[in-house]
């Protein structure tokens, strides 16, 4: 490969560094067409061809200006589904838990001091994770009704408050479910059985974690190459 | 449009979806090279078309698209729209006939 073409190639690569999968693939991509184009372009030297193939092909900048727009949005998109499937996972580990007190015959519920905070606690637990539940449904119907054309901020700043909205909502909910787990097996001694339900609860907050970080990575990726491409 | 309709006779690379669009219109739609790849990723992303990876005849990795069913489907719709649409401005611009009265 000669020297015009691989700066190009350079170029491109740092505009769409954003995305590495896209990265690759357009480099790839434009690798191909720049050489077929310089191979056919009758000047007179290979530097010549090279510039001429290059300068058909348009700005690295404008190009990959237009690719951010459809890597953000597909990007955007995603978001939706892994709200609400870390938000069915939480679901799944709290009736696991449910389920295993049953089980195990577990009858110990919080000390009578803490009874009240029990009650208040289980029913932020209920109406924290509704409200998760329906702005994750939302945020990925809303998302996955975004035109595919050009990018509209509007509605990337709606969907991500959504998606920050069931966030918040399972945070809470998952809060509740510590402290409501802590309070129940503070009613008894320690014993090894105790491991369920402090997994279940871990699962829980290992998959806020992931929620928080996927969202957060979407959001700082839009806000970089926003800013990067004035899109 | 003009992309699916370039793809619409055979799969095809970018290079050479380029060219053919630059061959059927004559020369008229001489778009710069590079706008075209953004296109085809989007065209890709709403499974208008399906692509992968081939060897060139000289050992060159490039990446071939082709129309989808649903590619088939929208090409047929936008056809029978731009049909209409270009023969009811057709007759608008037809030369004028003087109102028989």
């Amino acid at each position: 490969m000669s020297h015009l073409i691989a700066k190009y190639l350079e170029s491109l690569a740092c505009e769409l560094s954003f995305d590495r999968s896209l990265s690759r693939r357009v480099c790839e991509e434009v690798e191909d067409h720049l050489r077929q184009s310089a191979e056919r372009h009758p000047a007179g030297n290979i530097m010549e061809a090279e510039r001429k193939a290059i300068e058909l092909f348009g700005p690295a900048k404008t190009i990959a200006a237009q690719f951010a727009a459809t890597s953000l949005l597909k990007r955007s998109r995603s978001v939706g589904p892994i709200v609400l499937l870390i938000v069915l996972g939480v679901f799944a580990a709290m009736k696991a838990r449910v389920a295993w007190y049953a089980a195990t015959g577990w009858t110990a519920s919080e000390p009578a001091r803490f009874q009240d905070i029990g009650v208040i606690a289980y029913a932020f637990d209920r109406y924290a994770f509704y409200l998760a539940l329906i702005a994750g449904l939302c945020a990925w119907v809303y998302a996955s009704r975004m035109p595919s054309g050009a990018l509209d901020k509007t509605r990337l700043q709606r969907s991500f408050m959504l998606s920050a909205a069931a966030g918040a909502a399972l945070i809470g909910s998952v809060l509740a479910d510590i402290v409501l787990t802590a309070l129940r097996l503070s009613g008894v001694g320690w014993s090894t059985s105790h491991l369920i339900p402090i997994a279940s609860v871990g699962i829980e907050v290992a998959l806020v974690v992931v929620l928080v970080a996927s969202v957060h990575a979407v959001t700082s990726l839009v806000a970089t190459a926003t800013l990067r491409f004035d899109l | 449009m003009i992309v699916l309709a370039a793809v619409e006779a055979a799969p095809a690379h970018g290079y050479a979806i380029i060219d053919e669009i630059r061959r059927r219109s004559g020369g008229a739609f001489d778009l710069p090279e590079g706008t075209v790849y953004p296109v085809l990723h989007r065209l890709e992303a709403s499974q208008l078309l399906s692509s992968h990876w081939e060897k060139s005849p000289i050992g060159r990795r490039r990446r071939v698209y082709a129309l989808t069913k649903r590619g088939k489907a929208s090409m047929v719709e936008r056809r029978t729209s731009w049909v209409q649409f270009s023969s009811a401005v057709n007759g608008l611009l037809a030369e004028p006939r003087p109102c028989r009265t």
